[in-house]
């Protein structure tokens, strides 16, 4: 069976540091951050919030610039974000390719209620307070608005559903299901997501600081990112610039527990090997990692694992740019952020560097490289993310040749 | 690609906890479940007597696991957010956590049947059979999995009652459908086309206006809603899953059919999202 390259056309993106790509992957590069305490939160924690990452100032006029109703919501992010890629594809106004397109989006969860909300809502007034919020209306609204007709389906599995997206959609143009996907990943700052990390005492007292010694949790954040994936042919016959090509992916589950990964990260380096070995791709053929790296102590201890079991002794020479260090974790929205920023690094040959970790774990079977990455050609990234409930999903992007 | 069902199995308790019933006894034994919510422990019994039915225990490692239900961590979600306003978040039970988030089904059930493979949950409203179907699909080209065990499930929780407060159907149930890459000597159906997509009128109609069509001649079939004779339409009812299966069950064992036992099945959620089946019954 003849099967097709899957490259990347159009990328998009709402986040903490820019809401669009240039300013964020600038802002990344510049090492910056964007910080802030919680605002609105009606629960009290301890007497003490913790630092979260809401989506940046620029967010107001980018909606105003692509006619998107401001709101901070998963919807209006993910709109932003897929009118973003749209137009860096050249695809706006092209109704007949778009509504042949499908839509794959990874987030937390598939509703968008507030759960007491509904709960006290009289039963009279349920159908008007549920309009547009159940998961099938939040899907559809989206995909028509951008004008797409094909298969719409989101993937609720929090943490790795951006990367489990590009892959879903990676297999159907790879098997000729589909010639062109839009997929991505969208979470907004909540308050029930906030709760949920902090009843498992996973904030950080300060801030995300992956790898590093003193690491004790994630920073919160927000946003989305989307691509438009094409297969190759498509993308040459209509001429579309092409950022980077999708080579190799793979989805699994490490089985182990429901929100803590296996530390030896023996599944985790499956998922890498696996995705490496679609993509063709030798260990010293990946100029960087985009790990994870959510500065969880059980995170990054499997993740650094995994990256010694698949690298060996190379893997302290391979640079490992954690960009939640900066972003904050954005939850669904995360990987495929992270597979917009791979994106721009491929095209433009640099690589953001980890902040805040300045103090190498020693409990680690290898040094990680965190910054001063060097002169690094980047030709393939190999972008790892997790999940609770073990769920893994690993991508590897390259340079298109 | 053609797939094929090997097994469809439904569970339903009513009000008894599942661990209770004879099939729960098996596959609801041991410590690490007196914070899993009901709606996650019906679903294992199906899961785990799915694998161990079909001699799928050895093979554990070639099994995808697909959840259709999106909504499958409100009763749990809505549940702690009472805590957290009762008591505080100081109070508030940590166990009770992992489960208010929708992939925590799916995660659990691989961690307990030790499924080391894709475990997903797919959101496409009531269309999430056909949307598991065509990914299953997708996956047994990529050679990662042999079998694939797409889960539904309609609870009859506070929460769920409130979410299904337009469907006509009451009942607790949870469901599974064993689908295999390749035709085996259970295989029943053939199912060789699945899709879903944004509700389109125009394509809707073209869909239910090509062959193959089905015509029902046994009226023991008890499946509401039914718009024709012709074909099958569902509207917004959040059993389709269930009614999906017991469609192939009962034409697979009774062998009705109108021209070369080819079928289809169409659902439509409300005017959002649509999906179709097309099938064969092997035997």
């Amino acid at each position: 069976m003849k099967l097709n390259r899957v490259v990347i056309t159009g990328i998009g993106v709402v986040s903490p540091l820019g809401c669009n790509t240039e300013k964020m992957f600038n802002n990344l590069l510049d090492g910056k951050t964007n910080f802030s305490m919680p605002r609105g939160f009606k629960r009290e924690f301890d007497g003490k919030e913790k630092l979260v990452s809401y989506v940046s100032d620029d967010y107001s006029g980018q909606c105003r610039k692509y006619g998107v109703t401001q709101e901070y919501t998963n919807r209006s992010y993910a709109l932003l974000a897929c009118k973003q890629a749209i137009e860096s594809a050249c695809l706006q106004g092209n109704r007949d390719i778009l509504a042949s397109a499908d839509l794959h989006i990874g987030t937390s969860e598939g509703y968008s209620f507030d759960n007491l909300e509904y709960m006290n809502c009289d039963e009279g007034e349920l159908c008007e307070y549920m309009k547009g919020k159940h998961p099938s209306e939040q899907l559809s609204e989206i995909a028509s608005e951008i004008g797409i007709k094909g298969e719409v389906m989101a993937f609720p599995v929090a943490c790795s559903g951006g990367n489990v997206a590009i892959s879903i959609s990676a297999k159907k143009i790879r098997y000729g299901q589909k010639n062109i996907c839009i997929a991505g990943g969208v979470d907004h700052l909540n308050e029930t997501a906030y709760t949920t990390f902090h009843c498992l005492g996973a904030l950080s007292e300060t801030s995300c600081k992956p790898f590093d010694k003193r690491r004790d949790g994630i920073t919160v954040g927000e946003g989305a990112g989307f691509l438009v994936l094409e297969s190759l042919e498509h993308a040459r016959n209509r001429r579309a610039k092409i950022f980077a090509e999708v080579k190799g992916y793979d989805i699994s589950c490490d089985a182990y527990h429901l929100t803590t990964p296996d530390a030896e990260g023996i599944m985790a380096s499956e998922s890498m090997r696996k995705a490496m070995e679609m993509a063709g791709s030798k260990p010293e053929d990946i100029s960087f990692i985009s790990p994870h790296g959510t500065g969880t102590l059980s995170n990054d201890q499997q993740e650094a694992n995994a990256i010694f079991r698949i690298f060996g002794d190379l893997a302290p020479r391979i640079p490992v740019s954690a960009i939640k260090s900066m972003l904050g974790h954005c939850m669904g929205a995360a990987s495929a952020i992270e597979a917009v920023v791979a994106a721009c690094s491929i095209a433009s040959g640099k690589i953001p560097q980890t902040v805040n970790s300045e103090h190498p774990d020693d409990s680690f079977p290898c040094s990680i490289k965190l910054n001063d990455y060097g002169d690094v050609t980047v030709t393939e990234v190999l972008s790892t993310s997790f999940a609770f409930g073990g769920n893994i999903s690993s991508v590897v992007f390259s340079k298109f040749n | 690609m053609s797939i094929y069902i090997d097994d469809v199995l439904t569970f339903s308790c009513m009000s008894a906890d599942p661990g209770e019933s004879e099939m729960g006894i098996k596959h609801l034994k041991g410590k690490g479940l007196r914070y899993v919510p009901r709606t996650i422990r019906m679903v294992q019994v199906v899961t785990g007597e799915m694998i161990e039915r079909n001699g799928l225990a050895d093979n554990k490692g070639r099994i995808g696991l697909y959840n259709t239900n999106d909504v499958c961590s409100l009763e749990a979600g809505t549940d702690f957010d009472k805590e957290l306003e009762q008591f505080g978040t100081r109070f508030a039970n940590p166990m009770k956590v992992p489960y208010t988030i929708n992939g925590a089904m799916a995660g659990w059930l691989a961690i307990r049947n030790g499924l080391k493979n894709v475990c997903l949950t797919v959101s496409s409203g009531r269309c999430g059979v056909f949307s598991a179907l065509n990914i299953a699909s997708l996956d047994f080209l990529d050679g990662i999995t042999d079998y694939a065990i797409i889960l539904g499930a309609h609870f009859a929780g506070e929460a769920y009652k409130r979410y299904n407060i337009l469907s006509a159907m009451k009942d607790e149930v949870a469901a599974g459908i064993l689908v295999s890459r390749e035709k085996t000597s259970k295989s029943f159906v053939e199912i060789t086309d699945c899709r879903t997509a944004v509700y389109d009128k125009p394509l809707l109609n073209r869909i239910l206006n090509e062959e193959p069509t089905i015509k029902i001649f046994d009226s023991d079939i008890h499946l509401p809603y039914c718009y024709n004779d012709n074909v099958f339409t569902y509207e917004a009812d959040s059993l389709q899953m269930s009614f999906f299966m017991m469609l192939i069950g009962c034409l697979g064992n009774a062998g009705i059919g109108l021209h070369n036992n080819e079928y289809k099945y169409v659902v439509t959620d409300s005017d959002k999202l649509m999906g179709w089946a097309k099938f064969k019954i092997l035997r």
